[in-house]
């Protein structure tokens, strides 16, 4: 092709880019001004859940329907889909996306968050010392607004079991929110930065609790939870009232009823969940009272039922043979109102865990029709290997298969929800035992899926790993590790691939179609109304697929490995960007590090346009001090 | 099996007992003549950090007072496991949450009287202050294990501190390599054992 073709082939989206900005100026600037959102049909003309031909059927509330061009919290919605109906960029442009700008923050630690934006404004949250940005998207160069710097402790950093990671802030009420590695909350003014509260949950020093957790507003409360399963932590969700950041709820993980909230309004879906005080019971002793089970994962929120999900981790420590029982709640979900903290339901995905799995994964609440019912559904994949549909009102599985490779289980028994566990497969003091599948981290961490209402498929970055596991008995020192799980890692099957991108189906459990990858694969998912899924890997690509056909359309290589959450935007000049922070860490780093070829650390976002324009630019490269197009005589002026 | 009635007194200890670990490993080793340890007055002028050559060094001239000694390595392994070391410094100081032991390049100095000062007072990024709970000979035990996985820097001498002052080029191939091992190893770790999430 000519060099003149590619310009005419370019100008024509060009121009209709243009306009668009011309009609969405004002909506934007509503936006900016924090005023209440108006109707999703009203906002832009590219609003489009609607599903498409083939799709599973499945749906979901995009509540609370913010702008579309925005981004106000990590997983967009309530409902935690991630999806955006953005749809500039499709299957047919997708080849065109260039860096527009990119930005440093000079952090070496895992880079686990999305950014997000309001109005003109793009927020940043980096990992520890978990400095805040707002930077200014309506100028060249993207200048920074304000910075908050947070200076937490920096002895939370050799307490965190898997780096000094942060999973990024909320923004809500001219807030921004977000938790400090060291166990405080935090909200500041949104335009200037300043802090309006600062509330400590925990101390590191004293026990090791840390928080690396995103934050979910409700209503006027900031849910909040914490980290240190590997501590022997007690797990506690805690609601901040979001005007002053005074305690107005606290619901433990473990212990009796009181301490769990479970009293009459709570419905076990199986009859072994149901009885007195099993936070309590279901452990030695007083074993519960350092038995982990923290709330270190996602929340997500149904308006309709006013219900909020949170997963729970390991319990501690997490050498099993020292808890016998089942060791409620750890790994488990709680559905409680957010209001009260009253539990509702709660269910345990791995009763008695002996493996590490946690039950902190996504929850994503999603609505479809199994065996020719509509039901109202929460989709989990669980670090454990299964896949769980699950009824959000009851908390009763519907579906459940595994989506990885596992030979820990042989599957789920319907009738009590219970894995049907390989003996062959739990662990033993002193002695090891091989190949455990999956490994400790799961067939899939923390790094949280997308769902796009217009396939009704759940895409999720995966992994291929599994374990040799020597349990030793430890004991409890507070501020310590109380772990005990001496393990090693090897990739499991013979592809000899650590990394997976799936597509599933919620509705029956099946994968649509997959993307082995040579690396793990530990990246948020984005899914767009472009048709379009995002996702990184640990070696540093970043891909575009075809969310129908799962056929890569773009990638490309970044400075570090990839292990963030990537999102969409719309900018102030109308334009739909693309945005991702590199800087491998966590567990990926402690898992892959020491193979040949894994990429070193970073902290850089990359923000991608079509050309790689940008505010006063047509073309990436474009931009000078003066402005667009403006000569450059001035820089190496010749003599 | 000296090992295990080792742990055994120190999982007592931690009920907050630090003396009931005391005598468990006073009990085997009641066969040898005491040991005389450094005084706090002599462990508190020590630098952290020094690297090898500087004339700081002198000050860390205080040899581990179990050097060569087998049975306090063992005893040091031990406690390393019982005191959860291992799962922040990972299986034979690999490195994990907290740093590598079995290198050169220490933040805080790898001579025996700067890693038992680490030990004893604790340091800003997490490591906890054990001279709190554990006595002085077991933390001098701590140090002959931490030593045996061969990252440790020995204790200066007189000699070679005298022949850095005279001669600086003379250690600066040393420096070099601690320096290059310094910044490989600044905070960050990686390693092939880890944990889950949080």
């Amino acid at each position: 092709m000519s060099a003149g073709a590619t310009r005419r082939a370019v100008g024509s989206p060009r121009a209709r880019a243009a306009a668009a900005a011309i009609i969405l100026t004002p909506v934007l600037l509503l936006a900016g001004c924090h005023k209440p959102a108006p109707q999703a049909s009203e906002q832009t003309p590219m609003a489009s859940a609607q599903p498409l031909a083939g799709a599973t059927g499945a749906s979901a509330d995009l509540s609370p329907n913010d702008p579309p061009g925005e981004w106000r919290r990590q997983a967009r919605d309530y409902a935690n889909t991630r999806f955006s109906p953005l749809n500039q960029i499709g299957a047919a442009n997708v080849a065109r996306l260039k860096i527009a700008w990119t930005f440093s923050d000079g952090i070496p630690y895992g880079h686990e968050a999305a950014p997000l934006v309001v109005g003109s404004t793009m927020f940043l949250v980096t990992p520890f010392p978990n400095v805040a940005y707002a930077l200014d998207l309506s100028k060249p160069g993207i200048p920074i607004k304000w910075t908050y710097q947070p200076n937490p402790r920096p002895v939370a950093v050799g307490k965190a079991c898997c780096d000094a990671v942060n999973r990024g802030p909320v923004y809500a009420d001219g807030k921004l929110i977000f938790s400090l590695l060291d166990g405080e909350a935090v909200a500041l003014n949104a335009d200037t930065g300043k802090p309006v509260w600062r509330t400590r949950l925990g101390d590191p020093a004293r026990d090791g609790m840390t928080i690396t957790m995103s934050p979910l507003v409700v209503g006027k409360a900031v849910l909040v939870g914490d980290s240190g399963g590997e501590m022997g932590v007690r797990g506690v969700l805690t609601a901040l009232d979001l005007e002053t950041g005074k305690t107005l709820w606290r619901a433990y993980s473990t212990g009796p009823d009181a301490d769990v909230k479970i009293g009459p309004g709570f419905r076990a879906p199986y009859a072994w969940l149901n009885g007195k005080d099993l936070g309590a019971t279901s452990w030695p002793g007083d074993a519960w009272k350092r038995g982990g089970a923290t709330i270190w994962g996602w929340i997500s929120y149904d308006p309709a039922s006013n219900l909020i999900y949170a997963g729970t981790s390991n319990p501690s420590p997490r050498v099993p043979a020292q808890r016998p029982g089942d060791n409620l709640w750890g790994s488990a979900v709680f559905a409680r109102d957010p209001a009260t903290g009253d539990a509702k339901w709660a269910f345990q995905f791995t009763p008695h865990d002996q493996w590490d799995y946690d039950g902190v994964n996504e929850n994503v609440l999603i609505d479809g029709a199994i065996g020719g019912q509509s039901r109202k559904l929460l989709v989990h994949l669980d670090r454990n290997g299964f896949g769980y549909t699950m009824d959000r009102t009851t908390g009763q599985i519907l579906v459940a298969k595994p989506f990885g490779a596992i030979n820990w289980a042989s599957g789920i028994d319907m009738r009590t929800g219970r894995p049907i566990v390989n003996a062959d497969k739990e662990a033993k003091l002193g002695e090891k035992v091989e190949d455990i599948c999956p490994t400790h981290i799961g067939s899939k961490d923390w790094q949280p899926s997308a769902f796009s209402p217009r396939t009704g498929l759940i895409y999720a970055t995966i992994f291929n790993i599994c374990m040799d596991l020597t349990d030793h008995k430890v004991a409890y020192i507070p501020g310590t590790p109380y772990d005990g799980m001496d393990l090693q890692t090897h990739t499991g099957g013979k592809t000899g691939k650590w990394g997976e991108f799936i597509a599933w189906n919620p509705l029956t459990g099946q994968r649509a179609w997959s993307i082995p990858e040579n690396f793990m694969t530990m990246s948020g998912v984005l899914a767009t109304g472009g048709d379009l899924v995002f996702y990184g890997t640990t070696d540093g690509w970043f891909r575009a697929v075809d969310a129908r056909t799962g056929k890569v359309l773009w990638s490309q290589k970044l400075s570090s490995g990839i292990t963030s959450q990537p999102m969409t935007f719309l900018g102030p000049d109308g334009r739909q960007y693309v945005a991702v922070e590199t800087g491998v860490g966590g567990v990926a780093s402690q898992v892959m590090g020491a193979k040949n070829g894994f990429p070193s650390r970073g902290g850089d976002l990359y923000v991608f346009s079509l050309d790689g324009a940008s505010p006063n630019t047509k073309a990436a490269g474009m931009l000078t001090t003066q402005g667009a197009g403006a000569p450059a005589a001035h820089f190496n002026a010749p003599d | 099996m000296a090992a295990r009635a080792i742990r055994i007194g120190c999982i007592l200890a931690l009920a907050g007992l630090a003396a009931a670990c005391k005598p468990a490993i006073g009990d085997s080793t009641t066969a040898r003549p005491p040991i005389a340890l450094p005084g706090d007055p002599t462990l508190s002028h020590v630098p952290m950090g020094a690297p090898p050559g500087s004339p700081l060094e002198l000050s860390t001239n205080i040899p581990n007072p179990y050097e060569g000694d087998a049975v306090a390595v063992a005893q040091g392994k031990a406690l390393f496991s019982a005191m959860n070391c291992v799962y922040c410094h990972g299986s034979g100081g690999s490195g994990l949450i907290g740093p590598p032991l079995n290198a050169p390049g220490w933040r805080y100095g790898g001579t025996p009287a700067q890693i038992y000062n680490s030990i004893h007072d604790g340091r800003p990024q997490g490591m906890p202050a054990w001279g709190e709970s554990l006595p002085p000979d077991q933390i001098w035990k701590l140090v002959a294990y931490v030593e045996s996985l061969g990252g440790a820097s020995p204790p200066a001498t007189a000699k070679t501190v005298q022949a850095a002052g005279a001669q600086p080029s003379a250690t600066g191939e040393q420096a070099a390599e601690q320096s290059k091992a310094d910044s490989a190893h600044e905070g960050l770790v990686e390693a092939d054992k880890a944990n889950g999430g949080g």
